[in-house]
């Protein structure tokens, strides 16, 4: 990194280590703020936002979410438990959408690179094609979520760009081997035999074979209380429809694993 | 009556205080009598003589050992008997008893106190030999152990099981001469080559031997009440697994593996095992061990040679030595067959010089100015410290003193300084909750000069009555265990300030003294030890060992491994974390990339409690569901049921902090 990149300011809300679930081996996961889409059961509410958000408990403003580091002082964090990134562990970006601030800290990551770290990342891929093409050069695990392939349901409930998905996702998994399909099994969203027949088309078509799904939960009603904003929906909660996808993928002979996260 | 408080002292800390510690030591009193010998000037050669003549023989009634205490009498002498330490066991297997008996006969003290001692096992191993003759032991076991006892002052073991019978016995006769805390050395090295002739000779086959560490560990852990020192299960039998060759490589076999599966199997809180470990270990012995881990008996601790034999030969401890150490009864390392080294005689407080300090002084201009003065009266503590720990006497130990090289040949008794090394050990608590302490004043006072150290210190001397805000700001910064480099600084200029004075310290012996940040009494000195500015409260305990209970695994791994342990700090460091077992079953795989970084990064020593909040809270009001129930306490494993109601606290307390930060 050269000297100005070092002083070059990105925005996270948190950096956590000996994450066990966020890829390969033990990894220290750096979560971004703000995101590209908006979904009504978002676990992680205070990354929706690129602004920099005050929480409340109580009545009082006890803090923010979110805070501005260099890429200088964000390196020297992840690189803390590096002894412990042995056997494929390393770091994961998450968020919020992590590749929105991309450009901003690619000099941190051609840096980690470098130093043979691995690099893990969670993305909705809601992101500009350059910036995922870009990626590909740095990235060594994708976990992508499939939230809805429904093109109204994407713009009008998550608030994203279906064809511009479908691409990324094209695009990443012809350039990688690593690819992990991610489904989020929101209930009316993802297990609607609409939905499913897009999932099933797209993931044989591209042949994706590294597929988890899960179970939607509402875990972050404190975080949602803190922000001060409505708590979420929680019709999106179901076992059915980790059920009804998890069917779905067995008969038609996709293999999968059902996660906890 | 005072050598009677030993086996009373784990009722020292009951609910119910002190008056009942007396009546436990009055009810000993009554249960256990002396043996005086008559003829002439009592000395403790004769005692033991008397004593072997004359206490009741018990024959096993389902296991194929040997093993046996009588409760009922003891010698009683004065001074403070040698313990927390572990015989050189292999002497007696390798070699034999009479072997060390001819090399400390003469017509001098000592060589008459070497002869009752013999005289006093030979008439012993006459009467267990009778008893087994008389006895309705099976025909095939009753055999064998006729042929072990006959053989075993004179001849070397042969055979694999005949050198578990000879531990057991030489092992009960330091129970009975109430040597406490008695550890059982490395015996995956010291039996290898009796297990390995053994089965090649088809003398039994790898599940007997199995077996027979199983029956060898089920005597072990009987008498547990009998042989608790200060808490029920504080035993200290402890085994020591793996570990380093001096070429660099890493030594382990069969019986290392066998040994960590049997203290799984056997689910009992002691004897409790030490594994050794090194980042040239295989892994596969880590997974075994994790397994073992798994088993809930708080076993194995792991003491990473990478870091502890360095520390040792800084010390001046030999190449051989360190590379061949194992520890007192908890972690305090220690050389088998060649130490007095008295590892845990007191408990130094790093609070009680801060408390003295802010009681006197709380004017300061700088932080460096109040870090200065701290470090001041900290040395002067430690160094009245010192002196009282001079005071302790230790009771002539002819037994402990023939298994000890040097002492022969010197004719000298252990207890006058007669073996190889004869320095003193000491834990220290609260070193974490001082060094909160001065980064909480640093932070408030100093920087952002929110309150001034007046009002901090009149809020800790009220006990944070009336001062909630600051009692909760003080609780929610904890640095102590994290990755934070004035932590580390803190706490390494704090305690290399004592080392000096531990390292200019001579005890009589011309022996020096050894601290670590390790202590059983991080919930006993504290009890009358005034808040601090850790956001601890008058009477709470102080941190436990080297743990941040806002901290994640790796990071306070990393503190540890950044402290600096040379220079006498070596007396044992441990990392104590709680697990929530679900935690690691969930992801043993990375559990063992955990174990294999946390290694190489460089800590200490390390234990775990694996243990969900749940299970303790539930045991707590429901014992009744929990008699099995084992949990990892200081060094040692015990029944949570056993365990007064302040320790079940802590546990809980730090069980739940641990599920936050997983």
């Amino acid at each position: 990194m050269t000297e100005k990149e070092k002083k070059r300011l990105v925005r996270i809300t948190n950096i956590q280590r000996f994450c066990l679930n966020d890829g390969p081996g033990i990894r220290t996961t750096v979560f971004f703020k703000g995101c590209s889409i908006h979904c009504p059961w978002c676990s992680n509410p205070e990354n929706m936002l690129y602004k920099i958000q005050p929480y409340f408990s109580d009545s009082e403003a006890a803090g923010n979410y979110g805070y501005d580091i260099t890429l200088e002082r964000l390196k020297s964090e992840l690189k803390k438990d590096l002894p412990f990134y042995i056997d494929g562990g390393g770091i994961t970006l998450s968020g919020g959408e992590p590749l929105i601030q991309f450009p901003e800290y690619m000099p941190l990551l051609k840096q980690l690179k470098s130093d043979g770290i691995s690099i893990a990342i969670e993305t909705s891929l809601f992101a500009e094609p350059d910036t995922v093409k870009t990626a590909l050069y740095y990235i060594d695990c994708w976990y992508i979520d499939m939230k809805s392939l429904i093109p109204q349901i994407c713009k009008n409930i998550l608030g994203g760009d279906m064809e511009l998905y479908l691409n990324n996702l094209s695009l990443v998994s012809k350039n990688t081997e690593s690819l992990c399909l991610r489904i989020p099994c929101a209930h009316s969203i993802a297990d609607t035999p609409e939905n499913l027949d897009f999932v099933i088309k797209t993931i044989k078509r591209l042949g994706i074979k590294n597929i988890e799904i899960f179970k939607i939960h509402n875990l972050s009603e404190k975080k949602y209380k803190s922000l001060r904003l409505p708590l979420p929906d929680r019709k999106y909660i179901s076992d059915d429809a980790v059920a009804a996808v998890a069917n779905a993928l067995t008969s038609n002979n996709i293999p999968f694993k059902i996660i906890k996260i | 009556m005072n050598y009677i408080i030993p086996f009373a002292k784990k009722y020292r800390f009951d609910d119910n205080g002190s008056f009942r510690f007396i009546e436990k030591v009055l009810k000993s009193y009554s249960n256990i009598k002396p043996v005086k010998s008559k003829n002439g000037t009592r000395t403790v050669g004769k005692d033991i003589k008397l004593l072997f003549k004359t206490i009741d023989i018990t024959m096993p009634k389902d296991n194929r050992f040997v093993y046996f205490i009588d409760k009922s009498k003891t010698i009683a002498v004065p001074g403070n008997v040698i313990s927390n330490f572990t015989l050189a066991y292999d002497k007696i297997i390798h070699g034999t008893f009479l072997d060390l008996y001819k090399e400390a006969e003469g017509t001098d003290d000592y060589g008459n106190e070497a002869k009752c001692v013999f005289d006093g096992i030979n008439c012993l191993v006459k009467r267990i030999i009778k008893s087994l003759e008389d006895s309705e032991i099976k025909e095939e076991i009753k055999k064998k152990r006729i042929d072990d006892f006959s053989r075993i002052l004179n001849y070397r073991a042969k055979h694999f099981d005949e050198a578990l019978q000879r531990i057991l016995f030489f092992n009960q006769l330091l129970w009975q001469t109430r040597h406490r805390l008695n550890g059982l050395g490395r015996l995956d090295k010291i039996l290898y080559s009796l297990y390995l002739s053994d089965i090649n000779n088809k003398y039994m086959t790898k599940d007997d031997a199995s077996e027979m560490i199983g029956d060898f560990l089920r005597q072990l852990s009987c008498y547990s009440e009998y042989k608790s020192d200060a808490l029920m299960g504080d035993i200290g039998q402890i085994i020591i697994l793996g570990g380093l060759n001096t070429d660099g490589s890493y030594f382990c076999n069969e019986l290392t593996f066998m040994f960590l599966k049997e203290q799984a199997a056997l689910k009992k809180p002691d004897p409790k095992t030490l594994l050794r470990v090194s980042d040239k270990m295989p892994q596969q012995l880590l997974e075994t061990a994790i397994e073992c881990l798994l088993a809930k008996t708080g076993s194995p601790l792991f003491s990473n040679d990478d870091v502890v034999i360095p520390a040792l030969m800084d010390f001046g401890i030999s190449v051989e030595d360190a590379y061949d150490y194992c520890t007192s009864a908890c972690w305090e390392p220690f050389i088998v067959g060649k130490s007095l080294d008295q590892n845990n005689i007191a408990v130094f407080d790093f609070f009680s010089a801060f408390d003295e300090l802010l009681n006197n002084q709380t004017e300061f201009k700088t932080f460096d100015e109040l870090l200065n003065k701290y470090i001041e009266y900290n040395n002067k503590s430690f160094s009245v410290f010192l002196q009282n720990i001079n005071k302790i006497q230790w009771s002539k130990d002819p037994i402990v003193s023939m298994f000890t090289d040097s002492c022969n040949e010197k004719r000298v008794d252990i207890s006058d300084g007669g073996s190889i090394y004869n320095n003193y050990g000491i834990t220290t608590v609260a070193l974490s909750n001082v060094v909160d302490s001065l980064l909480n004043i640093n932070e408030l006072v100093f920087e952002s000069k929110k309150y001034s150290l007046n009002d901090l210190n009149k809020a800790r001397q009220s006990n944070f009555k009336d001062n909630k805000n600051i009692y909760d700001l003080l609780k929610s910064t904890k640095k102590y265990g994290r990755d934070d480099k004035q932590a580390i600084y803190l706490t390494d200029i704090i305690t290399a300030a004592i080392s000096e004075i531990a390292k200019n310290y001579r005890n009589k012996y011309g022996g020096t003294v050894k601290f670590g940040l390790s202590s059983p009494g991080y919930n006993m000195v504290c009890k009358h030890s005034p808040a601090d500015f850790s956001g601890r409260k008058f009477g709470d305990p102080y941190n436990t060992h080297i743990s941040c209970m806002n901290a994640g695994y790796t990071e306070v791994v990393n503190f540890a491994s950044q402290i600096n342990y040379k220079n006498q700090r070596f007396n044992g460091n441990v990392v104590d974390f709680f697990l929530a077992p679900q935690f690691i079953l969930n992801n043993k795989e990375k559990f063992v990339i955990f174990m294999r970084g946390a290694i190489k990064v460089g800590f200490f020593q390390m234990q775990m409690n694996l243990m969900d909040s749940h299970t303790l809270i539930d045991a707590k009001e429901h014992p009744e569901k929990y008699n099995g129930l084992i949990v990892r306490v200081w060094g040692f494993s015990a029944y949570f049921n056993d365990l007064p109601s302040d320790y079940k606290d802590l546990l809980i307390e730090r069980a739940i902090a641990a599920e936050k930060t997983a």
